[in-house]
């Protein structure tokens, strides 16, 4: 049903490339998420989607249907924006209305599709507010009815939580995904926060620099992750990294499988540091060390005994090191060059 | 006993020190305050009780209290209800045109960018920075119904020569499109900051709801930049009220008080006439309009919330 | 086909773009051109674009037609004094709108902006009496005095001032500044632009002002410029429209340099609405 598929397209903006030749199919039915850091692309993709800033050459497809040029109003997409957008003028029962009113749909067929739509975000008790008499999440709620009631094939949302307070956004997390279960449509949608993309998708499209950097479930990204961009994007506190080797390749463990002990830790990698900083977040530690080659890495441990200024050994099991090349790629077992460099860094100081 | 005294010598200080604080906020807007005092409240003040009042500038002990005789004569006469009708047509006039063409004009060039555009928004804002005086001396030449431009380029093509300021059936016209021209790019130019002040999203989202131009316009746009219309429209009206530059300058009030406007019989009558009751008695008639107009504004403004 | 109606549209935008702009500017390029012509090209039926020799003369005439350095002086000194009154009157007071609090704020502001609304067309009268009275009508006074309470300025300089965080005044009570320091050294230079536009709109309102001086003027003494190439039609008559064109170009370089010097700052500073 909402099938979306880009092929070979680019966007410029004057004589700025902001996207190349990119191609990305997005499964009907799911929850893909589009990450990455501010001006990766990720709504400009949105965007060409949308058909309000349409793609410079390539073609967009939807459901096999061609929508390259099809105007934004006739392509069955919604767009939830990060602003809302809610028309200021208009009570809230009129602005989910206005696209209905457009599409010439009769008015009790309206009355009973917007009726529906405030049910399932909870708005009834609000449709003849005005919208700068609403909350932000009420706002948002406006929004996202206005999307649910055009029945679209897509559901495009762009960074939809990011004007809202910690703990809404963490409600609206789950009635968002509460929403696609029971939709079971297409959804799109772009955020810079990767806790949010983890939390939310069934498929992360991690984006850097107008390229997709790897696009799999989260599981799969944060376990096996293509190159060094996935690694330290996904995951937080971030990879610890250390360069090795006369070609300089990198090796990286996460703070969550790291090692910090005032023993030297045997039959893995490990290396020296002094603790700099001990963060107590109650269920867990962060401890940073630093060590000889002035490299900082953060280790997550339940050990409390272990004091700021203290010497330790920190390291990881061979299973939990992550290998790349410089050109940054994941280095993987099957890879030739993985046995030899596995005994390089078992060897490092 | 000493303990009581250093009590009542601090709470002193204190009681002095918060006097001196409460003052200041009084004395910094007292400068301010001294001239409203003198030449806003104290003026209009006397120009109501002078509106009563038959004033013998020469010897202020002969003026005497004439009740409404002032203003009756102004209602009953001809020349001041023409005065008034020329005021209304001045006032209707330019905000016919000021407001279909700074609209289409504002539209438009809020459409594009670029450099061009930019230009012409500047040229169109000219004319307003520059005083009436010059604008008034450039007009009246370029009316001349011997050597003027105009007249030379009609004749050039074709077409019949025209009185313009000259004649009492094509002055006031001609003073209503001068002063238009002077004022439409001031107009247009805060319409447009009116216009881009509307987050492009609203749009994206009317597309996606498949708005076409003319609904967009009805139901977002106008509705959206409705308090600066609000806002320009009273101030037009308003400022056309007050009108005396312009006229007096490309016409004296002529041909036969063709164009002959409220706040210029208030300067013939105190100037030329020396009746300052009547004059007076003029003033309060526009005070009441400036008044009534500025009422409207307010409660149309207070109905429509600031939404942004 | 897209593309080519595409490029006919922009080609069209653009002519009616130069069409508009010229609508707007063609006054003046015809004042500059009959400022140079002779007196028997203004005088004929004849359309004479580009004078055949730029008489440069008629500058000299219409200067000396006239008392202009004095005008001139007399404007320039009018501006000067209102705008410095204005600074001493309005810093303070729209200092105290912003950030101080006292009993009765609000009406006395409502009072502020009322008395804004009351037409000088109509104040004028028993002003000139005023200034009649006090001896004044010879001097420059009647021109500055007036106009000393600007409530628009008060209105746009309390704006501007409600902006500066309030910490960076605490910080400056707590090292014992005077309110004086504090006005001069962190209000106006962080109000910087609404400053300049409060300067800017007096300069070029004063400037061009014609009715007030207009009003309060007697004698060529006190005279700005405007009234004196006003006065130019009356004493050159309608033959010698290039000396009056002449004069008439000093009234309008000085705004037109600032103008193209400044055209941004004078559109934001002139088209403030107070409307967000």
């Amino acid at each position: 049903m909402g099938e979306i598929v880009l092929k070979n397209v680019t966007k410029k903006f004057g004589n700025n490339t902001v996207i190349q030749n990119l191609n990305l199919t997005i499964k009907d039915g799911s929850f893909t998420v589009l990450v990455g850091p501010s001006g990766c692309g990720k709504t400009t993709l949105l965007r060409m989607i949308a058909g309000i800033g349409p793609q410079t050459s390539g073609t967009v497809s939807i459901d096999g249907r061609d929508i390259s040029e099809v105007a934004p109003g006739d392509r069955g997409v919604a767009m939830v924006f990060q602003n809302y957008a809610i028309y200021p003028t208009m009570s809230v029962y009129e602005n989910i209305e206005f696209g209905l009113k457009n599409n010439h749909i009769p008015k009790d067929q309206r009355k009973k599709l917007v009726d529906d739509a405030c049910e399932k975000v909870g708005l009834q008790e609000l449709k003849d507010r005005q919208p700068n008499a609403l909350s932000g999440g009420q706002r948002q709620r406006v929004a996202l009815a206005r999307a649910i009631v055009k029945q679209p094939s897509v559901f495009l949302m762009d960074e939809p939580l990011s004007n809202l307070d910690a703990k809404l956004r963490v409600q609206m997390r789950v009635e968002l995904i509460e929403l696609h279960h029971k939709l079971k449509t297409t959804f799109v949608y772009v955020t810079h926060d990767q806790i949010e993309a983890m939390s939310m998708a069934d498929t992360i499209v991690l984006m850097n620099d107008g390229k997709i950097m790897q696009m799999d479930s989260p599981r799969k990204l944060y376990r096996d992750p293509d190159n060094l961009f996935a690694a330290r994007f996904i995951g937080s506190p971030a990879m610890n990294i250390r360069k090795f080797g006369k070609e300089e390749y990198i090796l990286g463990f996460r703070p969550e499988k790291g090692i910090i002990s005032t023993q030297e830790p045997q039959g893995c990698y490990r290396t020296s540091g002094t603790v700099v900083a001990k963060e107590d977040l109650g269920s867990e530690i962060h401890y940073s060390v630093r060590d000889m080659y002035d490299d900082v890495s953060v280790i997550r441990s339940e050990e409390d005994d272990i004091t700021v200024g203290e010497k330790v050994w920190i390291g990881a099991k061979p299973e939990n090191i992550y290998l790349f090349g410089n050109d940054q790629l994941r280095i993987r077992e099957d890879d030739p060059r993985y046995p030899d460099l596995c005994r390089q860094v078992l060897a490092l100081q | 006993m000493k303990k009581k005294t250093t009590n009542t010598q601090e709470s002193e200080k204190k009681y002095k020190a918060n006097w001196k604080e409460k003052i200041k906020p009084y004395l910094y807007i007292a400068p301010a305050f001294v001239g409203i005092g003198l030449f806003t409240i104290y003026p209009v003040i006397k120009v109501l009780i002078w509106s009563f009042q038959k004033v013998n500038q020469l010897d202020t002990s002969k003026t005497k209290w004439v009740g409404m005789k002032n203003y009756s004569y102004l209602i009953s006469n001809s020349a001041f209800q023409k005065t008034l009708l020329n005021t209304l047509i001045y006032t209707g006039g330019t905000l016919a045109i000021i407001m279909t063409c700074a609209l289409i004009l504002a539209f438009w060039l809020n459409k594009s960018q670029g450099h061009l555009t930019i230009f012409t928004q500047g040229a169109a804002f000219m004319p307003h920075v520059i005083s009436s005086v010059s604008i008034a001396l450039v007009f009246s030449m370029m009316m001349n119904p011997s050597f003027g431009l105009f007249n030379k380029v009609l004749t050039a093509i074709g077409l019949p020569a025209s009185p313009w300021l000259t004649s009492s059936s094509t002055a006031m016209p001609s003073v209503v499109g001068v002063a238009s021209w002077k004022a439409i790019g001031y107009y247009c130019l805060i319409i447009i900051g009116a216009l881009q002040s509307i987050s492009a999203s609203i749009y994206e989202a009317a597309s996606l709801d498949k708005a076409g131009v003319g609904v967009t316009l009805r139901k977002i746009t106008i509705p959206m930049i409705s308090p600066q219309l609000f806002f320009v429209i009273i101030t037009m009206t308003i400022g056309s009220f007050k009108v005396f530059d312009t006229v007096r300058l490309l016409t004296d009030g002529g041909p036969n008080n063709a164009t002959s406007v409220l706040v210029y019989y208030i300067y013939k009558q105190v100037f030329w006439e020396s009746n300052i009751g009547r004059a007076c008695a003029a003033g309060i008639v526009l005070l009441i309009l400036v008044g009534i107009l500025t009422i409207i504004y307010f409660k149309l403004l207070s109905k429509r919330v600031h939404y942004q | 086909m897209y593309k080519v109606r595409k490029r006919i549209g922009s080609v069209i935008s653009v002519i009616l773009k130069l069409i508009v702009s010229f609508i707007f500017i063609f006054p003046f390029l015809w004042m500059l051109s009959v400022s140079l012509q002779s007196d028997a090209e203004t005088q004929s039926m004849s359309l004479t674009l580009i004078p055949k020799t730029p008489q440069f003369q008629n500058y000299v005439n219409a200067w000396n037609s006239a008392p202009f350095p004095l005008y001139i002086r007399n404007s320039l000194l009018v501006i000067a004094g209102i705008v410095i009154l204005q600074m001493l009157i309005m810093v303070p007071a729209a200092y105290a709108f912003a950030k101080m609090e006292f009993k009765g704020k609000n009406i006395l502001f409502g009072i502020i902006l009322i008395a804004f609304m009351m037409p000088i067309q109509i104040r004028f009268i028993p002003i000139y009496f005023m200034m009649s009275d006090w001896n004044l009508m010879d001097t420059l006074w009647p021109q500055i005095l007036p106009h000393m309470t600007d409530a628009f300025g008060i209105f746009l300089l309390r704006q501007y001032f409600m902006q500066v965080p309030d910490e960076l005044i605490e910080a400056a009570k707590l090292d014992k500044s005077t309110d004086l320091q504090i006005m001069w050294k962190i209000m106006l230079p962080m109000s910087r632009p609404g400053v300049a536009s409060v300067i800017l709109l007096s300069f070029v309102g004063h400037w061009n002002d014609y009715f007030w001086p207009l009003v309060m003027t007697n004698s060529d003494s006190v005279r700005p410029i405007t009234i004196g190439v006003a006065s130019l039609k009356a004493t050159e008559g309608s033959l010698f429209w290039n000396t009056i064109m002449a004069g008439n170009m000093f009234l309008v370089i000085p705004v037109l340099i600032i103008y193209f010097l400044m055209a941004r700052n004078i559109i934001k500073s002139f088209t403030y609405t107070g409307i967000k």
